[in-house]
Order: C-alpha cells, then structure tokens, then sequence
C-alpha cells in the first residue's frame, strides 16, 4: 500500500523536474456513490501533503507539483479546485489531467497553469481532441503499442491533399508486400530509420525477430509524432487548427492498423502473473526433432491464447465437476 | 505566482515556468479553438513549445532504444516515468 507520506518522501528523493501529486483516479474501476463524495477530498488532502512536504524540504523546492484533476464532473470536484485555486495555487505549476472533456470546464483562475494529460489516447484523432481542448502536454500511450506490433506510422498534420480513399495511419511492417520495397517508411522523414534504412530491411528484421526492428521502429514512430506536434503548433499559431483538425478526421482512417504479426518477446514485467501454473506467454522457440513436420503445418502464429486453450483441454487441468465425480 | 501580459500568462514558481502565448493576429474572443500555444521553460532543460508530446518509459528508458540513441537520434523533450519504476526513498522493495 502506497501511502501519501512515502509518496511524497519519495519526489524528494527522486527530485524530478516535475511531480503529478498522488490522486485518487479510478482504472477500470466503477465509481460508487461513496468513492465519488470521497474522491476529491483525499486528493486535496494529497496534493496539500505534497505541497507541505516540498515547503518544508528546502533542497527540493525546484521540484514543479501538477495537481490532478479527476475524471469526474467539474461540480462534484469543485470544493478540490477551489482549494487548488486559493490555498494552493502558488505551490502549483500545472495540473495533470486523466480526461481532457474536463478542461472545458476548467475554473479560469487554474488556466494558466500548463496542462499535461495523461489519457489512454489511441490515436492521433485523440490527440487531436485533446489539443482542441486546451491540453499543452500530451502523453502519448499508442506509441508503444503500435512499435510492439511493428507498425510504423505515417501521418502528417496538417494532412496531405484529398484522395479518393481514406489514408491509413501506419503501415504493418509485417507484411511481406514490403519486401523488396527500397524506400523510407515514409517520405520526408528525417529519422534514423528512414535516412540509413528502407522498408525492406525493417521487413526482413521483423520476420527475423531482430530487436534492431523495434529500435528502428521506435525512433521512426516518435519522430511522426514529433513533426506531427511541430504542425499542430503551426497550426494553432495560424488559427488554422479546428479547420485542420476537422480535415485530419476525414482524410484518415480511424484506427491505427490492427496487430498481425506477434511483438518482441514478452518480458516478465510486462504481465501480471496470475499465480502457479500460469501458461508461457511466449511460443516456443523450438521443438524436438521429431516433432518437426507437426511444428510446421501449425502457423507460426502460436500465442499464448492458443497455448493456453491447450493446456486447458489437455488432461492435465480437469473440471472440478470431473473431480467430484472420480472420487465418489 | 502569476502574470499577466495583454492576453498572454506567465506561470512560474519553482524552477518551471510556463507562458502562454497570445495569439498575435487573432484576438481570444474571435479564436476559433480552446488550444493554445505555449513555452515550458524548466532550468537546466531545453525551451518547449507546446502543445508537445511527453514519451511514455518503462522501467526508466523509452522501450526498445539506449538512452544514447534518445540522446542523439530522437528529439524527446519529456519523458514520463511511473513511481513503480523506481526504488522508494527509503530502499524498501517499491510499490
């Protein structure tokens, strides 16, 4: 159990240049009657323990405390924002969001402050609405997502000239129609991967399982992101934005490309695991000899889904109706 | 601590300041968006113009790169770091 005290012991020793103050944010968790009375107060309560800690720690006043903003209505928090906006407003520099709808209703004396929001955004079409709303930083949570499924985007904003079809948002690397094609992931990108390296080699390290895949990928997919804020910034300086932004929503697909092929391996921390017995989330990477010819009429496309369905039907693991029945 | 310059803000207290930049041609009440543009200026770090993107870590690096390739290839300007992902202040094992 985290507690407020050793959160905020911990930004003083961390120190980082900026610190979202701890706050009660539901995940995929129904909100109840009660959480929601109980809900604001506590994080008031964090955000003013964080703010009394850093006061108090001479060496660490540098560190920038971004108050949260809970993903509830403006009205069931207001008593927090209040507080946030008189008491606490010169400990503050900025405020995290978890649901960027609220900064429509954002009290004007917190508008100064910077906006970070910290969202499950799946794609630029998010990122967009978000922006729209006022948000200044935005993490990004796709990226990941879409290298580890050797995805490299591929979106401009504002977007190119009208085509006849939707654009997609990125390419499948996967697929093997790339694999004599010699030019960049995309046109004008000025990334590693696209100065030094073509789509057919990120083709062949992706069937390969190489991880200088994922490196590639990685770098080229920030770098989208990164020119894509670059012509966002135009953009808005040009009050050129919702126009834009409405263009954006009508040249491009909606999802980025779905997942085909499988990741790099899956590491232990990127789990939960779910107790003894649990099935290996990685296919094998090998089989005994002799089981060759079978290993090749199934797909390579073995997952841990598949693996697990098949521990679960093989006699190892047996209903505990079954059970019953045997031992009477 | 707060400014205020025209239609543009000044924030800053601690060692981040952050300025929210009047549109130079377009007055507030006739802009067509809530979005706006902004300098995040932190001491020691690079100027930010924002909106911008903050990568996303995982056990304290980008996935997949070296902190020298983020360094010399990538233009990240924030990063986001989990608590989990370090060890607590007083070296117990971490939340």
């Amino acid at each position: 159990m985290l507690s407020s005290t050793d959160y905020s012991q911990s930004v003083v020793t961390l120190n980082p240049d900026i610190a979202v103050a701890l706050g009660d944010v539901p995940f995929g968790v129904k909100l109840g009657h009660r959480r929601l009375e109980k809900m604001a107060s506590r994080t008031e309560r964090w955000v003013a323990e964080l703010a009394e800690t850093l006061r108090n720690e001479s060496a660490s006043h540098s560190v920038a405390v971004f108050a949260p903003i809970l993903p509830i209505e403006i009205a069931q928090q207001s008593l927090y924002l209040d507080r946030l906006a008189d008491d606490l407003l010169s400990d503050l520099s900025g405020l995290a969001l978890y649901h960027a709808d609220v900064l429509l209703d954002l009290p004007s004396r917190l508008s100064h402050l910077p906006r970070l929001t910290l969202t499950n955004a799946s794609g630029p079409h998010q990122l967009l609405d978000e922006i729209s709303t006022g948000a200044d930083l935005c993490a990004v949570p796709f990226i990941g997502a879409v290298t580890d499924a050797g995805i490299a985007l591929g979106f401009t904003f504002p977007p190119p000239v009208a085509s006849d079809k939707r654009i997609p948002l990125g390419m499948d690397m996967w697929d093997s129609k790339y694999s004599l094609d010699s030019s960049p992931l995309t046109d004008d990108c000025s990334c590693y991967a696209c100065r030094t390296h073509h789509r057919a080699y990120i083709q062949h390290l992706l069937s390969a399982k190489e991880m200088l895949a994922w490196v590639l990928l990685q770098v080229h997919n920030h770098q989208v992101i990164d020119q894509f804020f670059a012509g966002v910034r135009q953009s808005i300086a040009a009050d050129t934005f919702e126009s834009d932004r409405a263009l954006f929503s009508s040249r491009y697909e909606s999802e980025l490309p779905a997942k085909t092929g499988s990741g790099p391996r899956v590491r232990g921390y990127q789990f939960k695991s779910e107790g003894p017995g649990e099935a290996k989330r990685n296919p094998p990477a090998y089989r005994q000899l002799g089981e060759a010819e079978e290993s090749n009429s199934e797909a390579a496309e073995l997952d841990a889904d598949a693996v697990a369905s098949e521990v679960a039907r093989s006699s190892l693991t047996e209903p505990i109706e079954a059970v019953e029945q045997h031992q009477k | 601590m707060m400014k205020l310059q025209e239609d543009g803000y000044v924030s800053q207290s601690s060692a981040l300041s952050f300025e929210v930049l009047p549109s130079l041609d377009v007055k507030p009440l006739e802009r067509s968006s809530r979005a706006r543009l902004g300098v995040l200026r932190c001491a020691g770090r690079k100027t930010t113009n924002t909106p911008h993107y903050v990568a996303i870590t995982s056990r304290g690096s980008v996935p997949h790169v070296t902190p020298d390739m983020v360094e010399d290839e990538m233009d990240v300007r924030g990063v986001y770091v989990a608590l989990e992902d370090c060890k607590s202040a007083s070296g117990q094992s971490s939340v």
